[in-house]
């Protein structure tokens, strides 16, 4: 038996064991449509087209053992916005840690909670677990429905904004164990929801973060959705989000990705209403055997809509990094104006980028462009900084640097185009 | 200050300066004009360091230091400068953010304190003024999107910050109009001082009614040819290369 299979098996036993007796019918049954799913489909292996490029062999040795609960001190977090007033939540293996956090907008149309929290005292998030995201043909989202505890769940109501919301996901691996984080980002009519999320691993163990994220932009309404993976070393991160945006909408999304061993970031938009707008953005740095993939796949179901993707990538070491985007257009979505772009630094003779980007264009009249690029950094550039006295090493940071922010140029608000900046300079003087 | 002293340089398989001799003494400005071809671009590029131009023989001895052993920013550091005849575009360096980098590269490198942002500041606006360079430039990526004029202007900016003992201006004329030619033009001259010397590449005279040399040199062919005053520039605007081209064949 191949390890992916291997792995299927045993992350199937341990859903089956999982006591998941006491929760509500719908909940079970959403649950074992996930496993269902899972089964059908398994782990996927490097046949499926899109896994061609991140061989998920590198799960080797992990159990499916849900990862346990515990405990972590408050002088172990730090928080990217430390000077503005933020909603501040923290989970740990996946389970809300509630002394670690801090909700201050409550109330009137705004609903903060941990998911275990909703799971339990009301049927409100019925109305959107799962039915965001799909599981079929999705087999990492449908192992983490089989397997919805908890994560963070917000709504906003009409015409509601709230004060930007910092979420940390802590893994402390031990014995190459699982969790699944499952959240829900829900904008309702005119609503503005900022988020940010970071995802952060304690110790040198193995552990699997299989997140999945459900995000609605409902009419008129605006979601800004930014993350930063600094798992720890042996850490693998992989995540799954699905958003939908409806009309006159925006979801944002700003991915900084400069940690663990194995990060697969997956993010599928629809922009299924007029004038639906998105925005993807990510950075990913890698060095040493990283390996760092982020798959994009973005869709035009009605006309008017427009999506731009603007990814960068520098990889030291022999490190790997993946692109893959791929932008459909549905027939009738006349008016779509998509744009991708993928550029990639090599910074090391070993280092390594597979990049693929994909049209599928079924309507007539469409602009879509997309453009990949894989390269050295510019001699002529280093020398040009270096004639101006500054050295060769910091020379070299200033030019990537400056080539990895540009793809933040769409970030408005300064505080968080900061904490990126500082993100990416930090790691270019390691 | 500087000597140069029978300067071979090949590039590639090409050898292009074939014995350049060239002397200039504190406080001077030198002016080198010649043909398209000369090896005037070549000159430059070995005085900051350039790879790819490879010194075959010959000598370059600048303030009693062996000047070829330097890297380029310690070159800098020294107190060379190039002003680039096509500046470069760097996408997403701030412009204040590379400046800063450079002028507190080169003042650690003379020991002197390192500026913080509001020095720094402050510094950097005393010189815009004089080159009519905004805020709003500063801002802006390095070189990108910039006006063949604003390029120049910003590389006499770098020139002014960086408070060099020999800036070499390569073409600094070359894309500029007449007015951006004249701010260029009286930015370096009022950066001129007995302390400072300077060595103007250009093809034209144009420049030269700004910057006025104390010596003037043809270089044809990979070598001096010619040398005489100020002169000697109006000279050659009014009778061409010609004659040197066939002397040094």
């Amino acid at each position: 038996m191949s390890h992916v299979a291997e792995i299927t098996r045993s992350l199937i036993n341990e859903q089956s064991v999982m006591q998941f007796s006491k929760s509500k019918p719908w909940l079970k049954s959403l649950r074992s449509d996930g496993i269902n799913a899972f089964i059908k489909d398994g782990l996927p292996d490097t046949n499926i087209e899109n896994w061609k490029y991140t061989n998920l062999n590198q799960l080797n040795g992990v159990t499916g053992v849900r990862s346990p609960k515990v405990v972590v001190n408050k002088n172990q977090i730090s928080w990217l916005l430390n000077e503005v007033e933020t909603n501040q939540l923290v989970f740990v293996n996946g389970y809300f840690q509630e002394y670690l956090s801090k909700i201050i907008d409550v109330g009137q149309g705004i609903r903060i909670a941990p998911l275990c929290d909703e799971l339990v005292n009301s049927d409100f998030i019925h109305n959107y677990l799962g039915k965001i995201g799909s599981t079929t043909g999705n087999p990492l989202f449908a192992l983490n429905t089989a397997f919805i505890e908890d994560g963070c769940s917000i709504v906003v109501e009409d015409c509601k904004s709230v004060k930007p919301l910092e979420v940390i996901y802590i893994s402390n691996g031990s014995n190459a164990t699982c969790h699944h984080p499952r959240n829900i980002i829900v904008a309702r009519n005119n609503a503005e929801i900022n988020i940010i999320e970071r995802h952060i691993g304690i110790g040198d163990e193995v552990y699997v973060s299989n997140g999945a994220t459900e995000i609605l932009a409902e009419d008129y309404s605006t979601i800004n959705h930014y993350r930063v993976f600094d798992d720890a070393v042996n850490g693998i991160n992989l995540s799954s989000v699905r958003a939908v945006v409806k009309d006159y909408s925006y979801y944002n999304s700003f991915v900084l990705s400069t940690g663990g061993r194995l990060n697969r970031c997956e993010i599928n938009v629809a922009c299924a209403g007029e004038r639906a707008n998105t925005s993807l953005s990510g950075v990913y740095i890698a060095r040493d055997k990283q390996h760092m993939d982020h798959t994009t796949s973005i869709e035009h179901l009605v006309p008017n809509t427009t999506s731009v993707e603007n990814y960068r990538g520098a990889l030291d070491g022999s490190a790997r990094g993946v692109f893959q985007g791929s932008i459909v257009v549905a027939e009738g979505a006349d008016g779509t104006d998509g744009r991708m772009s993928n550029k990639n630094l090599l910074l090391s003779p070993k280092a390594e980028v597979n990049a693929k980007p994909q049209l599928e264009i079924y309507a007539d009249d469409v602009q879509c462009a997309h453009g990949c690029t894989t390269g050295e950094l510019d001699e002529e550039a280093l020398f040009y900084l270096r004639s101006r006295g500054i050295s060769e090493k910091n020379a070299r940071a200033i030019l990537v640097e400056g080539f990895l922010n540009e793809a933040f140029s769409g970030i408005q608000e300064q505080t968080i185009l900061n904490v990126f900046h500082k993100k990416i300079r930090d790691w270019m003087v390691i | 200050m500087l000597e140069i002293n029978n300067l071979h340089v090949n590039v590639g398989e090409t050898e292009i300066l074939k014995g350049l001799n060239l002397k200039i003494n504190a406080g001077e400005v030198h002016a080198i004009m010649g043909p398209n071809g000369a090896g005037k671009s070549t000159l430059s590029y070995v005085l900051s360091g350039r790879v790819g131009y490879e010194v075959t023989k010959g000598s370059i001895i600048y303030q009693g230091k062996n000047l070829l052993d330097m890297e380029p920013e310690k070159r800098a550091g020294e107190g060379i400068f190039l002003a680039f005849q096509y500046p470069v575009e760097i996408p997403g360096v701030s412009t204040m953010n590379f400046l800063k980098a450079a002028v507190n590269s080169v003042r650690k490198y003379r020991g002197k304190k390192e500026f913080d942002a509001m020095e720094f500041l402050k510094f950097v606006r005393e010189q815009t003024k004089i080159l009519n360079i905004s805020d709003d430039m500063l801002k802006r990526a390095v070189n990108v999107g910039f006006s063949g004029g604003e390029k120049k202007r910003a590389e006499v900016l770098q020139m002014a910050v960086l408070d060099p003992i020999l800036a070499v201006l390569d073409e600094t004329d070359s894309g500029l109009d007449v007015d951006a030619l004249r701010i260029v033009g009286e930015g370096v001259t009022a950066l001129r001082s007995s302390e400072r010397s300077m060595l103007v590449i250009t093809h034209y005279q144009r420049l030269l009614d700004y910057i006025v040399p104390d010596v003037v040199h043809v270089l044809a062919s990979g070598k001096i040819v010619d040398t005489g005053d100020k002169n000697l520039a109006l000279e050659l605007e009014k009778n061409g290369y010609e004659t040197y081209s066939e002397a040094a064949a």
